[in-house]
């Protein structure tokens, strides 16, 4: 499997036929799920029309950690086998990882105001996620400050390797802890506690981040793909060209 | 749970979101506005690199040896 | 043994030099806790119930700044090559590095922890955990900075990736850290709060050895 579409050549060749289907999905699922959302939903009985929020709320969550996964999963192939693809793979997803919690964040503010009465507590899900956002920013400086990009790729993989610690203690803090944040209500043992009305809006804009993120995932790792190539190319042009002007300046001599 | 089923609101109750729209409308807003930025970030950058990379292959292109 | 021995006393005595980091860090610690009182206003009640937070606070941006030559300079004059090449494992290198390290910042700020705790006026109840829990802690720090130091070894200006690297790492620590002085001071008993502490040490041991060597190799390659 790895060895199938861990060939870049390959790898792009797929991916330029698969991409353009998930981005279809992606709009499809997004105009679908936003108007579930917003039109064909109750509001909740206790929250109001604020359950909304949910709606944009817990696929940017999920997703915060599921790209952070993603990442910690192809930088471990990457450390083991030594694959380019692994760590290009990684290095593309960090940035929409980043954004994703960004939204989590924001949006949960933006929930939690009118429900809790306050914009932020330091709460264990909400501090967990925090530190998310702090791993995302860490991991991409690391890959920004280093020249070398062989170099680059093997610190950021140890760094998302190290800061995977942090995805268990996002996922189960609401059952660790007390918090505001209410507890897991979609994927648990008994079965989600919300009502199939507003599961429906939720799955289909779930699936449409999903989506969203896998097609613009693989157009960020086949311009990674290009933008190496572009590197290698613009050195052996540069040394061509140094080893141009050495003649000239043999033959003024 | 639900309260029933509110297929076609009238406007002015939708707009007004029960009284919830300073939360609800921003956070959309801000998801739009992201997810935006995200789809336009990939576009741009994959743009300027394919130029780059076009640029150097016929910058390369002169020696035989990197076909 | 002898060889990890005189990596640790190596290292000991380099940081008491000019320039080294021990008396340094703890200068820091005192001055800016110092300046903390200056700051938020001097009520000794606010100044009681902030003291183990703010002492923790400090002791984590202490072990930050004296974390980003842990490797640095070996590692510029090749005595890290050297280190790497001779008989200890990598991995040993690290440790005892770490080992210094802590013996130098970690084990007197514990020492002076009580002295802080005075000038802010902590609970009576609060000492104990407090040094217990910074006892328990500061080599978590150690060990977490010590991956942060070896990912950042080669860069010139790495300290301020290191901070960016480990703070978030840094923070369960902190938060049970400080927990267990808060909790001994509100009566609800440190025990629990301690025992993650030390639970965070031994997992930073055994995660941040392998880590920081592989990456050190990295650089070192």
């Amino acid at each position: 499997m790895i060895q199938r579409f861990a060939n870049p050549k390959r790898f792009d060749a797929i991916a330029r036929r698969v991409a353009p289907v998930m981005a279809v999905a992606a709009a499809a699922c997004l105009a679908w799920g936003v108007w579930l959302a917003l039109f064909d939903s109750p509001p909740d009985f206790r929250q109001g029309d604020t359950v909304r929020i949910m709606y944009v709320h817990v696929p940017a969550a999920w997703m915060a950690s599921a790209v952070y996964v993603l990442i910690a999963v192809a930088s471990a192939v990457s450390l083991i086998f030594r694959h380019p693809l692994a760590d290009v793979a990684a290095r593309a997803a960090a940035p929409f990882g980043l954004a994703f919690t960004f939204l989590a964040l924001v949006t949960g503010s933006l929930w939690g105001k009118p429900m809790w009465g306050t914009w932020w507590v330091w709460d264990a899900r909400l501090t967990s996620v925090l530190v998310l956002f702090f791993l995302y920013a860490g991991y991409i400086a690391v890959w920004q400050a280093m020249e070398d990009t062989q170099k680059a790729a093997r610190a950021a993989a140890i760094l998302a390797l190290a800061g995977s610690v942090n995805i268990p203690i996002i996922r189960f803090s609401v059952d660790w802890w007390n918090s505001l944040h209410q507890p897991a209500s979609v994927f648990r043992a008994e079965g989600p506690t919300i009502d199939s009305s507003m599961l429906w809006p939720l799955g289909v804009m779930a699936l449409a981040y999903t989506f969203l993120f896998a097609a613009l995932w693989l157009y960020a790792i086949r311009t990674e793909i290009a933008a190496r190539r572009a590197r290698t190319l613009a050195m052996m042009v540069a040394s061509r060209d140094e080893a141009a002007d050495g003649t000239g300046e043999a033959r003024h001599a | 749970m639900a309260q029933g089923r509110r297929v076609m609101p009238d406007p002015g109750n939708f707009f007004d979101m029960g009284g919830y729209a300073a939360f609800v409308w921003p956070a959309y807003g801000v998801s739009l506005v992201v997810l935006c930025a995200l789809v336009a970030g990939t576009l741009i950058r994959r743009r300027r690199v394919l130029r780059q990379l076009a640029a150097l292959e016929r910058a390369a292109g002169n020696s035989p040896e990197n076909q | 043994m002898t060889a990890f021995l005189a990596l640790v006393r190596r290292d000991v005595m380099l940081s008491f030099r000019i320039g080294g980091g021990a008396v340094l860090g703890l200068v820091f610690f005192l001055t800016v806790g110092a300046l903390m009182p200056l700051g938020i206003g001097p009520e000794p009640q606010l100044l009681s119930k902030i003291a183990p937070g703010l002492i923790w606070v400090l002791a984590v941006l202490t072990a930050l700044l004296t974390l980003d030559r842990l490797f640095q300079a070996d590692f510029e004059d090749g005595s890290l090559d050297q280190l790497a090449l001779g008989q200890l494992p990598l991995w040993l290198v690290v440790l005892g590095k770490v080992l210094a390290h802590w013996l130098t910042t970690g084990l007197p700020l514990c020492l002076f922890a009580p002295l802080m705790g005075v000038l802010f006026g902590l609970a009576p109840e609060g000492y104990w955990p407090l040094v217990l829990g910074l006892l328990l802690g500061t080599p978590a720090l150690s060990l977490t900075g010590a991956m942060g130091a070896a990912l950042t070894v080669a860069l010139r200006r790495g300290g301020l990736l290191l901070s960016l690297i480990v703070l978030p790492l840094y923070i369960p620590v902190l938060i049970f850290g400080a927990g267990s002085a808060i909790m001994a001071v509100d009566g609800l008993g440190a025990d629990g709060a301690l025992m993650m502490v030390s639970a965070l040490s031994l997992f930073s041991l055994v995660v941040s050895l392998p880590l920081s060597a592989l990456s050190l190799k990295t650089h070192l390659s």
